[in-house]
C-alpha cells in the first residue's frame, strides 16, 4: 500500500506544483483580448518528449500497484524467497553499458559525427538484446533449480516482474530498431530526437530494473 | 504518409487522403477515428442493451424461458455490466467524443500523434473482438460479475470459468493498450497543441473533462491491467496471487495463501477512479451543452475547473468504500467513508452551478438542453443515494439489494448516456453537415427518461424491503412480498419500452445522415472554436489555410451592449473591451 501511495503522493505534488504555474486563477470572463504574447510555439520535440514522459508516468503507476501488491502478499506465511541468480548483476551491467552507449550516442549526434552515432546507437541495440538473453538464462537457470512459478508466489512474482520489464524493454528496442532502420533517409535533427528519446526511456527502464531488483532481493 | 502538421505552417498544402481506404480505414484523422469509436461502441453497446432485456425477462417471467438458464443469467449481469461501463461509455466519451472535440476545440489540426491515435482504435477493436469471441467458446463468456473477483471467477463451477474469463481478462488488457494510446494523445496534444491564444483557462469545460478524465484513466487502468495479468497467471499457470487453498469438489485446487481481498483492492484502485473518467468528460460536456443553449455563460467556471480537479485528486482516495461488505478495520471504514462523503462537495459545487447557469436563462428547450436538462435530475438523484450508500452502517443492509442497482445505473448508467444522446444531438450537425430530427427527438428524449425514472426509482424500494440483486430467480422467500413481484414486471415492462425506444434513436440517426436538414456552420449559434471552422463538415486538418486565433473564454453568451447573443472564440474585442481588460 505505501508504495502506491508514495506514487500518487509524488504525483500530486507534481500536478498541484503545474497547477500552481498555470495561473488557474485567471478570471477568463475578463480582459479579452490577446494574451498570447509568452505562449510558446508548437514544438514537435517538446510534445514528443511529453508525451513520452507521460507514458513512463502510467508504467510507474503500473510497477508501483504490482511494487504493492508484492508487499501485501509478502507477509503471507507460505512466501518462500528465492535465491536470485548471479547472472543478474552482469545483467545489470549491460543495461547500463546500453544506456551509456545510448547517451553518448545522442552526444555524439548533437555535434554532427552521425555515422559514430550510428554504430554506438547499433552498440546500445545490441548490449540491450544481451540483456533480454541474459535475463532468459536468469530464468532458465531458476527454472532448471526448481524454482518455478507455480511453487510460490516468491518466485511467480519475480518471473512477473522481470518478464514485464523484458517486455518493457523489448518494446524499447523495437522502436530504435525502427530508428535505426529510417536514420539514413532521416534529417539530423529527427535522428537526435529519436534517440534522445530512446536513450531517456532507457534510462527510465534501468532505474526501474534497479528497484525491481532490490525489490525482489530485499525478501 | 497523410501527416497533418498542427503547427500553423504557412502556405502548408494539406494533403487529403486520397483512396476510401487511407480516408475511412486506415484513417488517422482525429473525426474519422472518433466516428470510428463511436460506432464501434454504440453496437457494442446494443449488445449489453440485449442482454440487459433478456435479463429483465427473466426477473420479471422467473421459469418461462428455456433459452435463460441461471449461468445465462449469470453471463448476461457479467457482460451486461462489463461492456456497458468499459467498451460503451468509457470507449464512447474519451475515444469518441474525447477524439473529435479536443483538436477542434482547442484549435489543433490534428491530435499530436495521428498514427498512434489511429492504432488505439484498431487495438480498441481487437479488444472488442475478444471480447465478443467468448460468446462463441465452450462455455461461454464468463459470469463471474463484472467485478470478476476471485476465487470465484476461475474457480471450477462459474459459469465461462475456462475459456469466457481468459478471453474476458485478454481484452482488459488489450483494451488498457488501447486506451493508453489515446490517452498519451489527448494529454499531449491538449497540453501541447493548443492554438494561439487558448489559455488553460479559456478551455471549454468539454475538455477540462475530458483532459482530467484522461489522466485519472492514465493512472488507475494500470490497476486493472495488473489485477488481470495476476489473475490470468492463477489461471493459466497455476500461480496462487489471488487465490487461496480451496477445496473444489472434494479435492484441493493447488492453489494456496493468495489474497482475494488484494484483488478487490487492485480492482476498485481503478474501479472507483472509472466513476470519474465516465463522468467527468460528462459533467465538462454538461456544461457546455447548458451554457450553450441557456444563452448564458457557464455559472463559476473557475469553480467548476476546481471543482473537475478536486474530484480527479479525490477520485483515488475512496476506492474502499466499495469493499465495506468484504469486512474492514473499523477506522478504515471510517477513513473512507469521510473521503467518500467529501467528494460530494465539489460535485454538489459542480450542479449548484449548472442549475444558476439555467437560472434567469433565455432558455431554448432544443433536444440537447432536454437530454442535459435530464441529466442534472438523474444525477442528483443517483447521488443522493450515494451518499447514503457512503456509509459503512447503511451500506452494509443495502449493500447486496436493488438499491444499488438503482443507485448505480442512476448516477453511472442512465446520467452519463443521457449526456452522451445530448451529446450527439448537439454535435451531429458538426460530424455530419445535417440537423437530427426535432420530433423524433423529443420522443426518444421524453420516453427515454420517463422510462429510466420507471426502471429505476422502484428499485430503490426494492432494496428497501431487502430484495436481493444478482438473484436468478426470487423462489418462494416469505420476506419478500407479492407486490414486489408485480414491481418487477413493471420494471421489465419499462426497460423493453426503453429498449425499443432506442430505435427511434437509431432511426433518427440514419435517415438524418440522408435527409436531415442542412446544418450550416453553426446552428445552436455556439462560441467555442468547432464552430466556427471553415468547412462543416471539418475537412482534413480542421481549419483550412490558417489556424484560428482566441481572443476570449468559451461563455460569451448574452454580453450586455452586444448585436448577438453569443461571440465567438475568435472575435478580436470591441474597443470598450480592451479598455475594460487594462483594468486591474
Amino acid at each position: 500500500m505505501n508504495v502506491i501511495i508514495l506514487f500518487m503522493a509524488v504525483l500530486v505534488a507534481i500536478v498541484v506544483w503545474w497547477i500552481l504555474l498555470q495561473r488557474l486563477t485567471v478570471k477568463p470572463w475578463l480582459g479579452a483580448g490577446a494574451t498570447f504574447d509568452d505562449q510558446r510555439p508548437y514544438s514537435r520535440d517538446i510534445s514528443a518528449k511529453l508525451g513520452l514522459w507521460v507514458f513512463l508516468a502510467v508504467i510507474t503507476s503500473l510497477f508501483s500497484l504490482f511494487a504493492t501488491a508484492y508487499y501485501m502478499r509478502m507477509h503471507v506465511a507460505d512466501w518462500r524467497p528465492l535465491p536470485e541468480p548471479g547472472i543478474l548483476w552482469t545483467n545489470t551491467f549491460l543495461l547500463l553499458a546500453s544506456g551509456i552507449a545510448l547517451q553518448i550516442s545522442q552526444m555524439t549526434l548533437r555535434r554532427q559525427k552521425t555515422s559514430l552515432a550510428r554504430y554506438l546507437s547499433i552498440t546500445a541495440w545490441c548490449l540491450a538484446i544481451a540483456f533480454l538473453v541474459g535475463q532468459w538464462a536468469a530464468w532458465q537457470q531458476l527454472s532448471a533449480a526448481g524454482y518455478l512459478i507455480w511453487n510460490n508466489p516468491a518466485n511467480a512474482f519475480f518471473f512477473l516482474l522481470t518478464g514485464l520489464h523484458g517486455i518493457h524493454i523489448a518494446g524499447g528496442i523495437w522502436v530504435l530498431s525502427l530508428a535505426l532502420w529510417r536514420y539514413q533517409r532521416r534529417s539530423d535533427s529527427e535522428n537526435l530526437l529519436a534517440i534522445q528519446l530512446c536513450s531517456q526511456y532507457w534510462h527510465y527502464l534501468f532505474a526501474l530494473w534497479i528497484l525491481l531488483f532490490w525489490l525482489l532481493s530485499s525478501t | 504518409m497523410d501527416h497533418v502538421a498542427i503547427a500553423d505552417e504557412r502556405g502548408l498544402e494539406l494533403h487529403e487522403p486520397a483512396s476510401f481506404i487511407t480516408r475511412y480505414i486506415w484513417s488517422q484523422d482525429h473525426k474519422v477515428i472518433a466516428v470510428q469509436y463511436g460506432i464501434t461502441a454504440i453496437l457494442v453497446g446494443l449488445v449489453a442493451l440485449a442482454l440487459s432485456a433478456m435479463m429483465r425477462l427473466q426477473l420479471a417471467f422467473p421459469n418461462s424461458f428455456s433459452f435463460i438458464a441461471p449461468g445465462d443469467y449469470y453471463q448476461f449481469i457479467t457482460m451486461h455490466g462489463m461492456i456497458m461501463i468499459v467498451y460503451l461509455l468509457t470507449a464512447l466519451l474519451l475515444g469518441g467524443f474525447g477524439n473529435y472535440l479536443i483538436p477542434l476545440m482547442i484549435g489543433a489540426r490534428d491530435m499530436v500523434f495521428p498514427y498512434l491515435n489511429m492504432l488505439s482504435y484498431w487495438v480498441y477493436l481487437l479488444s472488442v473482438i475478444v471480447l465478443m469471441a467468448s460468446f462463441f467458446v465452450s462455455g461461454g463468456p464468463t459470469g463471474a460479475g463484472w467485478t470478476l473477483y476471485p476465487p470465484q471467477a476461475i474457480s471450477h463451477g462459474t459459469p465461462g470459468a475456462d475459456g469466457g474469463i481468459i478471453l474476458m481478462l485478454v481484452s482488459l488488457a488489450i483494451f488498457i493498450v488501447a486506451f493508453t494510446m489515446g490517452g498519451l494523445n489527448y494529454v499531449t496534444t491538449i497540453l501541447q497543441a493548443r492554438t494561439r491564444g487558448m489559455t488553460l483557462m479559456r478551455l471549454p469545460l468539454s475538455v477540462w473533462g475530458i483532459f482530467i478524465a484522461t489522466v485519472l484513466g492514465l493512472l488507475a487502468f494500470p490497476a486493472l491491467f495488473v489485477s488481470a495479468v495476476m489473475m490470468l497467471l492463477d489461471h493459466i499457470a497455476g500461480t496462487s496471487f489471488f487465490m487461496p487453498a480451496l477445496l473444489s469438489e472434494g479435492e484441493l485446487t493447488g492453489h494456496s495463501g493468495g489474497s482475494p481481498i488484494l484483488f478487490q483492492h487492485l480492482f476498485w484502485f481503478f474501479g472507483h477512479p472509472e466513476v470519474y473518467i465516465v463522468a467527468l468528460p460528462a459533467f465538462g460536456i454538461v456544461s457546455d451543452l447548458i451554457s450553450t443553449h441557456a444563452r448564458r455563460n457557464i455559472f463559476g467556471y473557475r469553480m467548476m475547473v476546481w471543482a473537475i480537479l478536486a474530484i480527479g485528486v479525490l477520485s483515488f482516495v475512496v476506492w474502499a468504500h466499495h469493499m465495506y461488505v468484504s469486512g474492514m478495520h473499523p477506522y478504515f471504514g471510517f477513513f473512507f467513508a469521510t473521503t467518500t462523503l467529501i467528494i460530494a462537495v465539489p460535485t454538489a459545487i459542480k450542479v449548484y452551478n449548472w442549475v444558476l447557469t439555467l437560472w434567469r436563462g433565455n432558455i431554448r428547450l432544443t433536444v440537447p438542453m432536454l437530454f442535459a436538462i435530464g441529466f442534472i435530475f438523474s444525477f442528483i438523484n443517483g447521488g443522493l443515494t450515494g451518499l447514503y450508500l457512503g456509509n459503512v452502517v447503511v451500506d452494509l443492509p443495502l449493500s447486496d439489494t436493488y438499491f444499488v442497482v438503482g443507485h448505480f445505473h442512476m448516477v453511472m448508467g442512465v446520467s452519463p448516456i443521457l449526456v452522451i444522446f445530448g451529446a450527439i444531438y448537439h454535435w451531429f450537425p458538426k460530424i455530419t453537415g445535417r440537423m437530427l430530427n426535432d420530433t423524433l427527438g423529443k420522443v426518444h428524449f421524453w420516453l427515454t427518461f420517463l422510462g429510466t425514472y420507471a426502471i429505476y426509482l422502484p428499485m430503490h424500494y426494492l432494496g428497501f424491503l431487502g430484495v436481493p440483486r444478482r438473484y436468478y430467480a426470487m423462489g418462494d422467500t416469505e420476506f419478500i412480498p407479492e407486490s414486489a413481484q408485480s414491481l418487477n414486471v413493471d420494471i421489465t415492462i419499462a426497460a423493453l419500452v426503453v429498449a425499443v425506444v432506442q430505435l427511434v434513436f437509431l432511426v433518427n440517426l440514419f435517415w438524418s445522415l440522408r435527409y436531415g436538414k442542412p446544418a450550416g456552420g453553426n446552428p445552436w449559434d455556439a462560441t467555442t472554436l468547432e464552430w466556427q471552422t471553415p468547412d462543416t463538415p471539418p475537412r482534413h486538418g480542421n481549419w483550412g489555410q490558417e489556424l484560428p486565433t482566441v481572443y476570449r473564454w468559451a461563455y460569451d453568451y448574452s454580453v450586455p451592449g452586444q448585436e448577438k447573443d453569443f461571440i465567438p472564440q475568435t472575435v478580436p474585442p470591441t474597443e470598450e473591451e480592451s479598455q475594460e481588460g487594462t483594468k486591474p
